[in-house]
């Protein structure tokens, strides 16, 4: 808010130059504001929804399958189980960083993928049977990582009559849980008032409650805290003094930890161009650039999610592993993300008169 | 603004009013010999000051007797010279002190002639307003002093100010909270608090507390509260009272058994029970504000009267810098104190400053002007307005909730959403309030957490929070998320 007035003028000062020449086409001139609202349009219709629609679908298979393990207790309806938690969390990483509006009304990432996860919680909401999920007290209770506890935890469930009833009720009541969670959300993305004013009256602007601005914002706080520091910077024990936290790790059991990374980082790229099931270099952040001249600044993005990629894939499938192996290695990949951090949030979103508003308020 | 733009416009039709209806009319019996009246269309004064109207007359007879008859009194004779022929005169008229600026008067003229004959006129008298428009800034005078005072609320917010940054220290564990020493602030023992303010005061918060909150004991089971978990120590977990860290700043802070930060209820608690309080029931109360509330003769030893005054102390519990408005600048936001500081925090999205500055201004100019309906609009837009910043205030704050549950900030959490508990209880004092109690209960003590419990919250929760205060406070609708 304080920040608006700043956001007006820079604001004021590009759209001086609203109209830009096509730098392939110099004949050509662009409608920036046409442009923010194609890549609303396409972001909305062709990545977001399209995700939550997948994140929807998977998130059914997850329950029935709970619901196939309670009902018939064998080996291959275990591994069908886990198989499907598995899909449903890597499909998370390619719908998380969409973070704004019904994700974070609802706030999905808080219900579905709050780590590490509290074990002794979830063993005495198991006893007790008296809990309220979706709640701040069982955010590290419930979700994606609680389930990764309660099935990938080979000590724990050797031989499978280790599932009582209780174990098994709760097991179900999470991908319930899930489920609904999503399903509300998925929901509020379709038939809310928010998508239309996001593609629509917001969509062409660069001010705070902008489409532009909205994800921008989503990326530099959901980047930096649940990618940079949630999956790398914590656990390497860059944030608790050089001393590693490997249990923090986001899927510490189903030993996947990478799998995820890189796919949140491959859909982070794909997001920044734009690219969706049905077109490679949609209407896009790094279009944007372009066209505002700044096609240096759009390569050295993608260059370097390519780099970041390429360092992800030399770790160890699981980052637990990794960090006993080779923390160095983590540390790396740290501050990897760390420059491109600093590459969308400084150079990035000033060129594009973006302002930054997520800052930690230590106010009254 | 616009209202006084149309007591202009109200003038000038009251004029062209005043010229239809000044035409001579006479009598009908006998004309003989000529006999004309015309008295001028003298417009209007402001109260007490004197009008004069012009009077001419012709009496081919002779004139006998000229009167004059304001409403509701006996005839005066004007002194005129018997057995002339054109009489031309004045009559002056002092208009009452507390004349409304709604009031007219009439005044009936009747000349009389040697035959016998009459002829009558009459004048219609307005009152004109001491202010045309209302000043840009919330300065008001008489005879060259300012008639605008309010340091008893003044030193209230003070007050508010020491127990918040007393309680404050205890969030850091700095010192340990004493219950006594903040119900001797509350009650201003010995005018200075028991030695807890660094200034003399004969005011005091508790005696302006809302009625049922006193009853209750609202303020002293959150002093005794803090107490309890300063001397304990202890770290807070759902169903036991302690300190929980806020995760942005690494500071910890009192909380209940339930989540909820003793310095936040107890501030913005006082804002509520004590400063909305004092302007709803008291100050804007028929007793205070109320058309018969004096507005004429001046307090004894003061340069206001009584209307005036009560105004001020309303404005002086909103508290804004006096040149205050909408897109207030950063650089003078330290200037803004509680209920303004909120109003300048929404005002991006309602752009409540200049809403409410605009009714206080626009009021207290009506009550100079001892404009009592204007007065009454005035004060019906800051019942409706001062209420909006509480409801938009309440969103925000569970946006902010929302956010930091999105973060699993929970110490986060737990002081945005005491806040949000807070502004939504502020609803609570308005008598014209447009949310019922059962309402605000529900969303204190269910939205906020089933049983009333912080730890329990979830974004269905709030979210049904938001569509209720959304529901009842519609002009919010549009702005609901970005608040």
């Amino acid at each position: 808010m304080k920040y608006s007035l700043l956001a007006l003028l820079v604001c004021f000062l590009i759209s001086c130059d609203s109209e830009t020449k096509d730098p392939e086409n110099p004949d050509k001139t662009v409608d920036l504001a046409e442009l923010r609202q194609e890549i609303a349009t396409h972001l909305t219709n062709d990545l977001i929804l399209p995700a939550f629609e997948e994140l929807n679908q998977k998130s059914l298979s997850l329950s029935q399958a709970a619901i196939s393990f309670k009902n018939d207790m064998n080996e291959d309806n275990l591994a069908e189980l886990s198989t499907k938690h598995q899909d449903l969390w890597i499909c998370w990483q390619r719908t998380s960083l969409y973070y704004f509006g019904p994700t974070v009304n609802n706030a999905l990432r808080a219900s579905l993928n709050t780590y590490p996860t509290d074990e002794e919680k979830i063993e005495n909401n198991i006893a007790t049977g008296s809990y309220q999920l979706g709640s701040l007290e069982n955010q590290d209770a419930e979700g994606l990582p609680a389930l990764d506890y309660l099935l990938n935890d080979m000590d724990e469930i050797e031989p499978l009559s280790d599932f009582s009833a209780a174990r098994l009720n709760y097991i179900t009541v999470l991908a319930s849980a899930i489920q609904n969670h999503i399903a509300t959300t998925n929901d509020a993305w379709n038939n809310g008032e928010f998508t239309q004013t996001f593609s629509g009256t917001n969509a062409t602007g660069t001010d705070v409650g902008s489409a532009l601005g909205l994800i921008v914002n989503g990326i530099d706080l959901h980047f930096q805290r649940f990618v940079r520091d949630g999956k790398v910077a914590i656990p390497a024990g860059l944030r608790s003094a050089g001393v590693p936290r490997p249990q923090s790790v986001e899927v510490p059991y189903g030993k996947y930890s990478t799998r995820l990374l890189k796919t949140a980082l491959v859909a982070y790229q794909d997001y920044f161009n734009g690219k969706s099931f049905t077109r490679n270099d949609g209407p896009s952040l790094l279009a944007y650039l372009r066209q505002i001249e700044q096609a240096d600044l759009a390569d050295r993005i993608d260059n370097h999610f390519t780099i970041l990629l390429d360092k992800v894939e030399q770790l160890d499938p699981s980052i637990i592993d990794q960090i006993e192996t080779d923390n160095e290695a983590l540390i790396d990949v740290f501050l990897s993300m760390q420059d491109l951090v600093a590459i969308f949030k400084s150079d990035m979103a000033s060129v594009m008169g973006i302002s930054i508003t997520n800052l930690d308020n230590d106010g009254d | 603004m616009n209202y006084l733009k149309n007591f202009r416009s109200f003038y000038g039709l009251l004029a062209i009013a005043l010229v239809l209806s000044l035409g001579a009319c006479k009598d009908d019996k006998n004309d003989d010999d000529a006999l004309s009246l015309t008295v001028s269309e003298t417009a209007a004064a402001v109260r007490a000051n004197t009008v004069t109207v012009n009077i001419t007359g012709v009496a081919e007879a002779g004139v006998r007797t000229l009167t004059a008859t304001p409403d509701g009194a006996i005839a005066e004779e004007l002194a005129v010279t018997a057995g002339n022929n054109d009489i031309q005169t004045t009559y002056t008229y002092i208009i009452p002190a507390n004349a409304k600026l709604s009031d007219t008067y009439s005044i009936t003229f009747e000349l009389t002639d040697q035959a016998s004959q009459t002829i009558s006129a009459s004048t219609t008298i307005s009152v004109e307003p001491l202010l045309a428009a209302a000043p840009d800034t919330y300065s008001f005078e008489r005879d060259g002093s300012t008639t605008v005072s309010y340091s008893g609320q003044n030193e209230r917010l003070d007050m508010v100010g020491a127990i918040k940054t007393y309680l404050g220290q205890g969030d850091k564990k700095e010192i340990t909270i004493s219950a006594a020493t903040l119900n001797a602030a509350y009650a201003n023992t010995g005018d200075n608090g028991n030695g807890f303010f660094d200034f003399t005061s004969t005011k005091q918060l508790k005696d302006k507390t809302f009625a049922p909150d006193l009853d209750n004991n609202f303020m002293e089971n959150l002093f005794a509260g803090a107490e309890a978990v300063s001397q304990s120590g202890v770290d807070a977990a759902n169903g036991t009272a302690g300190f929980i860290e806020r995760e942005n700043s690494g500071n910890t802070i009192m909380v209940d058994e339930n989540g909820r930060e003793f310095t936040q209820l107890i501030e913005k608690g006082l804002m509520g029970t004590v400063m909305y309080n004092q302007i709803y029931n008291t100050y804007f109360s028929d007793d205070r504000t109320g058309d018969e509330v004096e507005n004429t003769e001046l307090r004894e030893g003061k340069n206001y009267t009584d209307m005036e005054h009560h105004w001020d102390e309303a404005f002086g519990y909103f508290n804004p810098p006096l040149d205050f408005s909408s897109d207030w600048p950063e650089a003078r936001e330290d200037e803004d104190r509680y209920w303004s500081h909120y109003s300048n925090v929404v005002d991006p999205f309602i752009k409540s400053n200049d809403d409410i500055m605009n009714a206080f201004l626009a009021g207290r100019t009506a009550i100079v002007n001892n404009d009592l309906a204007g007065k009454n609009t005035q004060r019906a837009i800051l019942f409706e307005k001062l209420e909006l910043v509480a409801a938009a205030t309440s969103i925000h704050y569970i946006n902010e909730t929302l956010a930091n549950l999105n973060e699993g900030k929970i110490g986060e959490a737990f002081h945005t959403l005491s806040e949000a508990w807070a502004f939504v209880n502020a609803l609570t004092y308005s008598p014209n309030r447009r949310i019922t109690l059962d309402q605000i209960d529900t969303i204190k003590e269910t939205d906020f957490g089933a049983n009333g419990n912080f730890w329990n919250v979830t974004a269905a929760d709030l979210n049904r929070a938001k569509t209720t205060l959304v529901s009842i406070f519609t002009e919010l609708e549009g702005v609901k998320d970005q608040l």
